[in-house]
C-alpha cells in the first residue's frame, strides 16, 4: 500500500495540501505528521508500506534534514519517494537537497495540482 | 901683528880719495869706520859723517853679521897683512851687492885698524850664477831626455816631409820588437795600416804650416805583424841645425782604442735597446750592428724559453744577401735543446765557444748549409745575467778563428755587457705583456695626478685615446662628487696611510658612469703610483638594486607586519629582523630570543608548540604554517602567522631553521567580525526563507485554495481570517529581520581593522 505523508508543522498548509491531494487522488491515504520525529516513528512502525513523502525543512523537534539523516539507515529506502516541499528559496537548502540521494526533488510551497500530477504515484516505483 | 904707521897728509888723502874703488879704514876693536874715500861714499850712498857714525856691521845684511864677526876675528889673528874674500854688502838703498874685499891691517892714529878695498862683483856674480843654473838644468833635461829615448815606451823618430825615416830611437825594439836600424832608409807609410794611411798623410802634410801637429789613432804592425794602435805628435825641426827634420813622438794607445771600440759598440747597442720598444726589434737592431763588424757575416740571438725547456732563435741578421741561403736551407731550425748545436752547447757550458770547420763539425746541426755559403767559424757567446743564462749570441764568419782573435775578444766583451740589457728588455717585455694583456684597467699616475701610462683596457673602458689620457689629470676623469674623496685617497696613499682600496665613479668619453675599484702601490723613486683597477659598475648597480630591494622589503615587511628570523641548528639563540622585535614589542636591547625566552611568550594553550620542538617537527624542504597567539613583552595578546622551514647545505645537512612571522591580530579580529556577520546573514537568509516566507506561502496557499479548490470546504470569511493571521505573522517576522539587519550594519560600522 502506498501512502502520502505530509510532514509539516503548519496546520493551514497541511489542510490546503491535503485538499489539493484529494482533488487529484481522491482515494489516496494521506497521513499528516507535524515533525520529523513523528514521521520517523510512523514509518518505522509501518515498514510494509511505500510512501510518497512531502517533507518540510523547518519544523520543531526534528527538522527535515534531521529526518533524512534519521532515515539514512532505513532498510526499505527504495519504498521512500521523498520530495522536499518548502518555502525556502535559500540556494544552500536547494543544494543540500540535491546532494542527498534520498531526495527526488526540491519543490516550492504551495503544492499545486499540476506539480502533484507530475510526480509518479500509485505505480510501481521506478 | 905688526902695524904700518901712516901720517895723515894731503897727499895721502888725495890718493885715498882718488882710488876708483871704495876704500875705508875701520877700527878692528870697535869696528867703527875711521875713514872712507869718495868712491865708497858714492858707491854705498852714505855721507862721510854717516860712515863715521857707523860700524862695518851696518853695511852687512843682518844674516851675514856672524860671518863678518868670524872674519874680523880671523883678521885680528892673521899673521899676514893681506886678505881677500867675497862678502855681501848692503847699500844705503837696501840693495845687496857681492863684493870682493881685500884688506891690510894697519895702525891708524894709534888704533889697530884695517884698510879695505871693496870690488863690486855683483853683475859678474849674477851672470855666473845664472850660467851655473842653466847648465844644471840643461844637464838634467838631457839626462831625462836620453833616458826617455833609450828606455821609454814612446817611439821617437826623425822623419822627412814624405815620411822617410832619418833617425829612429832605440825604444822601437822595446815597443815594437823592431830594431831601429830596420827603419832606416824606409818610409813610415811602408808600415802604417793602409786603411789609416790617408788620414796620417793628411796630418803630416800640415806640419809645413805649423810648429806641431797631432795625428789621431792609426794602426801600425809590430814585429809579429799584429796591428797596434798609436798616436803621434809631430814637431817641426826642419830648420833646426843638425836635426833638419820632423821629430815624431809616438805613443801606443791600443788598449784605450780597443776599450773605446767596445764602449762605442756597447753604447750603440744600448741606444738601440732603449729606442726599440719590443725585445725582438731591439735584438734585430743589435745584430745589425754586429754584422757591421768586419769579418762577421751572420749573427743570431737565441733566448731561453720561459719554461727553460729549449732555446729559441729570436733574431738573425746577415751581412750580405747571399747568406740568406743559409736560412733558406735551415728553415724550421728555430729551436734547440741544452747541449745541442752551438747555441745549446753554449747554454750547457755557459762560456764562449769557438767552433771552426763548421761544415765538417758533426755537432753543428747546420753544417751542410754552412758549407753552401762558405761559413767556417762559429762563435757562441753566452748572455748572462749574474748566474742566470738568458741566451746566447752566435756569430758566423768565413775566416778562421786565428784571424778572428781580435773580433772574438771584442764580441766577448760585448756579450758580457749585453746581459743586463737583455734581462731588462725581457723583464720589460714580460711587464708590458702583463700590462697590456690585463683585462683590468692599469695606470701609472704621477704624484702630480697626471697619467703617465695606461693599458688598453683602461683607454677602452674610458673611451679616450692615449694621447688625451696622457695629458689629463686623473681627477678630470672622476665623477665630480667623488673628486674630493679621490684627492684625499691619493694624498693618504702618497703618505703611506691609505689602508683600504679606493672605489669611485669615473666618467667615460660617452658620459657613462663607471664604478672602478683601485689597488695601488707607490714607486717613491719615480714619484709614481702603479694602480690596478677593477670595473665594479655591474656589482655596484647590483648592490644599489639590492639595497633598494632590501629597503623595499623592509618597508613591505613593516607594512605587512612581517618579520624574518632564523636560528642555526646548533644554536639556542635566534636572529630576528627588526620587524620581529616590533611584533614582540621589544628591541635587541631588551630581549634575547633564546628558545626559553620565546617559549615564555606563548600563552599556556599554545605551549605545546615549543614542547620538544613540536613547532618545528619539520621535514627538510617543506614549509609548515602555524597560527597562534603570543603575549608580547608589553603584555599584549597578538595573533601571529608563522611559516617555518628547515634549511640544508649542499650536502643535505640541516644547518638552520628559518621562518617568517606575521602579526595577523587585526586580520584575525576582522575575520572573527566577518564570521559573526556571516552567521547573522545566514540567520537572516534562513529567516527570510523559512520565517518570512512561511506566512507568505500560507497566504498564497489560501488564495490557491480559494481559487482552485473552491475553498476546500472553508468559507470565504474563514479563509480571509486565516489570511489576516498570516499577514500579521508576516508583519512580525519582518520587524524581527529588520532588527537583525540593523545589528549587522552596526557591527560593520564598528570594524576594528586599522587598515
Amino acid at each position: 500500500m502506498e501512502q502520502i505523508l505530509l510532514i509539516d508543522d503548519d496546520a493551514v498548509i497541511n489542510f490546503i495540501h491535503e485538499k489539493i491531494i484529494s482533488s487529484v487522488y481522491p482515494d489516496a491515504a494521506v497521513v499528516i505528521l507535524e515533525n520529523g520525529q513523528k514521521a520517523v516513528d510512523y514509518i518505522q512502525k509501518n515498514q510494509q508500506n511505500s510512501y510518497l513523502v512531502f517533507l518540510d525543512i523547518n519544523m520543531p523537534i526534528m527538522d527535515g534534514w534531521e529526518f533524512l539523516e534519521a532515515m539514512q539507515d532505513y532498510p526499505n529506502k527504495e519504498n521512500l519517494n521523498i520530495h522536499m516541499l518548502t518555502s525556502s528559496v535559500d540556494l544552500r537548502d536547494r543544494s543540500r537537497a540535491e546532494d542527498n540521494s534520498m531526495v527526488r526533488s526540491f519543490l516550492p510551497k504551495p503544492l499545486t495540482k499540476d506539480v502533484l500530477r507530475s510526480i509518479p504515484f500509485g505505480e510501481e516505483p521506478a | 901683528m905688526r902695524s904700518v904707521a901712516i901720517e895723515q897728509s894731503d897727499f895721502d888723502r888725495a890718493v885715498f880719495d882718488l882710488v876708483p874703488l871704495p876704500m875705508w879704514i875701520y877700527d878692528l876693536d870697535t869696528l867703527h869706520f875711521l875713514a872712507v874715500n869718495k868712491e865708497a861714499i858714492h858707491h854705498y850712498g852714505y855721507s862721510e859723517e854717516e860712515f863715521k857714525q857707523m860700524t862695518i856691521k851696518d853695511i852687512r845684511p843682518r844674516e851675514d853679521i856672524p860671518k863678518l864677526e868670524e872674519a874680523v876675528e880671523r883678521t885680528k889673528n892673521r899673521r899676514t897683512k893681506f886678505k881677500k874674500s867675497i862678502f855681501r854688502h848692503q847699500k844705503r838703498d837696501g840693495s845687496i851687492m857681492y863684493v870682493q874685499i881685500k884688506g891690510n891691517t894697519i895702525d891708524f892714529k894709534g888704533k889697530k885698524a884695517e884698510i879695505v878695498t871693496a870690488t863690486d862683483l855683483t853683475e859678474l856674480y849674477e851672470k855666473e850664477r845664472n850660467l851655473t843654473k842653466a847648465y844644471e838644468e840643461l844637464s838634467f833635461s838631457e839626462r831625462r831626455y836620453r833616458s826617455l829615448i833609450e828606455n821609454g815606451r814612446d817611439l821617437v823618430a826623425i822623419i822627412g816631409l814624405e815620411g822617410n825615416y832619418k833617425y829612429v830611437a832605440p825604444t822601437s825594439s822595446t815597443v815594437l820588437g823592431i830594431e831601429p836600424d830596420a827603419f832606416l832608409g824606409k818610409n813610415a807609410f811602408d808600415f802604417i795600416y793602409e786603411e789609416d794611411a790617408p788620414h796620417v798623410k793628411e796630418q803630416l802634410g800640415k806640419i809645413t804650416e805649423s810648429k806641431s801637429v797631432s795625428i789621431n789613432a792609426y794602426r801600425f804592425p809590430d814585429a809579429n805583424g799584429d796591428l797596434r794602435w798609436f798616436k803621434t805628435e809631430l814637431s817641426n825641426h826642419l830648420n833646426t841645425p843638425l836635426i833638419e827634420g820632423i821629430i815624431a813622438t809616438t805613443h801606443e794607445v791600443t788598449a784605450e782604442i780597443k776599450e773605446k771600440i767596445v764602449n762605442d759598440l756597447f753604447t750603440e747597442l744600448m741606444s738601440t735597446f732603449s729606442k726599440s720598444i719590443s725585445l725582438v726589434s731591439s735584438l734585430d737592431q743589435a745584430l745589425q750592428q754586429l754584422v757591421l763588424l768586419p769579418k762577421i757575416r751572420m749573427s743570431e740571438i737565441w733566448l731561453v724559453a720561459p719554461d727553460h725547456s729549449e732555446l729559441h732563435l729570436v733574431s738573425r741578421s746577415v751581412q750580405q744577401r747571399k747568406f740568406d741561403l743559409f736560412y733558406q736551407q735551415t728553415q724550421g731550425f728555430t729551436s734547440c735543446t741544452e747541449g745541442s748545436d752551438l747555441a745549446g752547447r753554449v747554454w750547457k757550458e755557459k762560456k764562449v765557444l769557438v767552433w771552426d770547420n763548421l761544415s765538417e763539425n758533426q755537432h753543428f746541426l747546420r753544417a751542410e748549409a754552412a758549407q753552401m755559403v762558405g761559413l767556417s767559424t762559429g762563435i757562441g757567446l753566452p748572455i748572462m745575467y749574474g748566474d742566470e743564462f738568458l741566451g746566447c749570441i752566435v756569430c758566423f764568419s768565413t775566416t778562421s778563428p786565428a784571424v778572428l782573435a781580435e773580433k772574438i775578444t771584442l764580441l766577448t766583451h760585448i756579450s758580457e755587457k749585453l746581459g743586463p740589457l737583455v734581462k731588462q728588455k725581457v723583464t720589460e717585455e714580460e711587464y708590458r705583456n702583463v700590462f697590456n694583456i690585463s683585462s683590468d684597467p692599469l695606470c701609472i699616475v704621477g704624484f702630480d695626478g697626471y697619467i703617465k701610462k695606461c693599458n688598453t683596457a683602461f683607454d677602452l673602458l674610458m673611451g679616450y685615446q692615449k694621447p688625451y689620457l696622457y695629458t689629463t689629470a686623473i681627477f678630470e676623469l672622476i665623477y665630480p662628487d667623488d673628486q674630493a674623496r679621490a684627492a684625499e685617497a691619493l694624498s693618504l696613499l702618497i703618505s703611506g696611510q691609505l689602508t683600504e682600496r679606493f672605489s669611485g665613479r669615473f666618467l667615460t668619453a660617452q658620459g657613462e658612469v663607471k664604478w672602478l675599484q683601485w689597488s695601488a702601490t707607490i714607486a717613491a723613486e719615480s714619484k709614481t703610483i702603479v694602480a690596478v683597477g677593477k670595473d665594479i659598475t655591474k656589482q655596484k648597480l647590483a648592490e644599489q638594486a639590492l639595497q633598494t630591494a632590501y629597503e623595499q622589503l623592509k618597508t613591505a615587511q613593516k607594512i605587512a607586519k612581517l618579520g624574518y628570523w632564523f636560528r642555526p641548528i646548533d644554536s639556542d639563540i635566534s636572529e630576528w629582523s627588526e620587524e620581529v622585535y616590533t611584533i614582540y614589542d621589544c628591541s635587541p636591547d631588551t630581549f634575547i630570543p633564546t628558545t626559553e625566552n620565546v617559549k615564555q611568550t606563548l600563552p599556556p594553550k599554545h605551549g605545546h608548540l615549543m614542547e620538544s620542538n613540536a613547532l618545528f617537527h619539520l621535514e627538510p624542504g617543506t614549509t609548515k604554517s602555524f597560527e597562534h597567539e603570543i603575549i608580547t613583552l608589553s603584555g599584549k595578546l597578538k595573533w601571529v602567522h608563522q611559516e617555518v622551514r628547515l634549511v640544508s647545505d649542499e650536502q643535505g645537512n640541516t644547518v638552520k631553521i628559518e621562518g617568517t612571522i606575521q602579526d595577523i591580530t587585526a586580520s584575525r579580529q576582522a575575520m572573527d567580525q566577518i564570521k559573526k556577520q556571516n552567521d547573522t546573514l545566514h540567520e537572516i537568509a534562513w529567516m527570510q526563507s523559512h520565517i518570512i516566507r512561511a506566512p507568505l506561502i500560507r497566504i498564497m496557499s489560501l488564495i490557491y485554495l480559494s481559487r482552485e479548490l473552491d475553498g476546500g470546504g472553508k468559507s470565504t470569511p474563514e479563509i480571509m481570517d486565516l489570511i489576516m493571521d498570516s499577514a500579521k505573522e508576516l508583519d512580525e517576522v519582518i520587524a524581527q529581520i529588520t532588527v537583525k539587519t540593523n545589528l549587522i550594519h552596526h557591527e560593520h560600522g564598528t570594524d576594528t581593522t586599522d587598515r
